[in-house]
């Protein structure tokens, strides 16, 4: 509560009634929304309902149609060319002729300058979700969770403050989705970053996040934000809490007013 | 290297001169129309060194063609695949460089550049300029949406997205046209070595044999070009196997 109540004064991310066009399909509708430094805020919504498209919004790699985004006080291309933008696509999208070793570096080899000075250790941080046995292995002698597992490594390697995830766990078989959202929220506490996550999981959602921002089907709109009230450090047994349940219906149920209204 | 590497092709080889030998034999073919092989290796056996000058002049000559070709390309394919404009502008141009008989323009080149070296390396590496600009352009587009993006998250250059993704993403594609160009590259280095008013290389032998009607003479260069192509293949498979392994048709 503290947390969010000291940060709520400094906004890491703002977007400022935004609003995205694409020709005559309009994707996103005076989108508002702030995410405070060390945050976990949830994009949660059905299929085109504009979430990677407000995520790209905030990584800088899309200009919005109307409306403002500010990241860490400034223009969001700023801070993607510091390297304080990480993003997690939703495919691994690691080059499959770099070991894992390799393509956890990946993203320190390029726009060197910007490197921050403390960034944390790749060779760790793959110790820290289990692949060092791993380190040079080739992505296709991986599976399909250990392969987002790097692409985590390679995001978190270059200690940028702002962490995007665009669906990342979307491909994987829900075993290995609930071990990759658990891994993520152990990694959220090791290394403190403020963190968009696009999922379509409630379940991830709610388990991941400090808010949830529920959006409508297209044109994207935040219908509501639902708090996530649930202790930290979140770990698994969460998942069998009654406030669990809850908060999963909740949101559930404000998802559907999005669908009622079509 | 594994034994099979080596093995097949020897296979192969050995099976189809086999056939050859039996077919003429067997078939009484004149010699004016086909010859058997087995007089052919005697044609080379007898004149060694000659063949063997001829043939390290005619792989140097494709080499270095091929490589200057493969580098050039590169460069227009970085161009070009970064442009759609300059890709439609050059296409054509491309196209009428892969289209048009090199025979044609052959003596125009040979009395600008001269006698020699010059003509043969010019030709060689234009007429496999095109296969090598088509598969480097569509190479270098073929990276990873994904990862074209995760590098434009962090501000990647033009040139660190170059070397870092896009040109490990072509070679693939660059092996397909290197494999295609090998055949290319001899018939062109060995149609010009025999007008280029020079007296060495491959061309020149088949050349000279062929005006005194030696027809050994000109199959023994035919057996010495496909050896070149062979040993040309290979390579481009060992380093296919190093360069490659990442790649799923070297994983089949």
């Amino acid at each position: 509560m503290g947390r969010i109540a000291s940060l709520a004064v400094t906004p890491t991310v703002v977007l400022d009634a935004v609003s995205k066009r694409f020709g005559t399909v309009e994707a996103l509708r005076q989108v508002s929304l702030e995410v405070s430094d060390g945050e976990v805020v949830t994009l949660l919504g059905p299929s085109g309902s504009g979430k990677t498209t407000l995520l790209r919004i905030v990584a800088g790699l899309e200009a919005p149609s109307a409306g403002v985004v500010k990241v860490e006080g400034g223009d969001p291309r700023a801070a993607r060319a510091s390297k304080r933008i990480a993003l997690v696509p939703q495919s691994p999208a690691l080059l499959p002729w770099r070991t894992v070793a390799s393509n956890a570096r990946l993203l320190l080899e390029v726009n060197r300058s910007a490197n921050a000075s403390d960034h944390p250790d790749p060779d760790q941080l793959l110790a820290d979700v289990g692949l060092s046995e791993f380190r040079d292995a080739l992505p296709h002698e991986l599976s399909g969770g250990m392969q987002q597992r790097v692409g985590l490594v390679r995001a978190f390697a270059i200690g940028a403050s702002i962490l995007l995830l665009d669906e990342p766990f979307a491909a994987l078989d829900e075993i290995t989705r609930s071990e990759m959202r658990h891994l993520l929220a152990r990694l959220c506490e090791r290394i403190p970053t403020t963190v968009v996550f696009v999922t379509h999981s409630i379940a991830e959602a709610v388990f991941l996040s400090d808010r949830v921002a529920v959006m409508s089907p297209r044109p994207g709109e935040v219908l509501d934000i639902v708090d996530i009230d649930l202790p930290r450090p979140r770990r698994a047994v969460v998942e069998d809490d009654t406030r669990f349940f809850e908060l999963e219906r909740q949101v559930r149920h404000t998802l559907q007013q999005g669908f009622d209204r079509i | 290297m594994r034994v099979r590497t080596v093995a097949a092709p020897v296979v192969g080889i050995v099976v189809f001169f086999g056939l050859w030998e039996l077919v003429v034999r067997l078939g009484n073919v004149r010699p004016i129309v086909l010859r058997a092989p087995s007089g052919i290796v005697r044609f080379l056996i007898d004149n060694p060194r000659a063949y063997w000058k001829a043939t390290q002049v005619t792989a140097a000559h494709a080499g270095i063609a091929l490589a200057a070709s493969l580098a050039i390309a590169l460069v227009i394919g970085a161009l070009l695949a970064s442009s759609r404009f300059a890709e439609e502008a050059t296409n054509p141009v491309v196209t009428l460089v892969q289209v048009t008989p090199f025979v044609v323009y052959l003596p125009s080149v040979v009395l600008w550049l001269g006698a020699g070296n010059p003509p043969v390396l010019v030709i060689a590496t234009l007429v496999c300029l095109p296969a090598f600009v088509f598969a480097a352009v569509s190479g270098l587009r073929s990276a990873d949406p994904a990862a074209v993006e995760l590098l434009a998250s962090v501000d990647a250059s033009w040139w660190e997205q170059l070397v870092r993704l896009r040109f490990p993403s072509a070679l693939p594609a660059l092996s397909t046209a290197a494999r295609y160009n090998i055949g290319l590259v001899l018939i062109a280095v060995y149609l010009v070595e025999g007008r280029n008013y020079e007296t060495s290389g491959l061309g020149f032998l088949g050349r000279r044999a062929d005006s005194f009607n030696e027809a050994d003479g000109v199959w023994a260069t035919v057996f010495c070009m496909a050896a070149l192509g062979v040993i040309g293949l290979t390579l481009i498979g060992v380093v296919d196997r190093r360069l490659l392994r990442w790649h799923a048709s070297q994983r089949a």
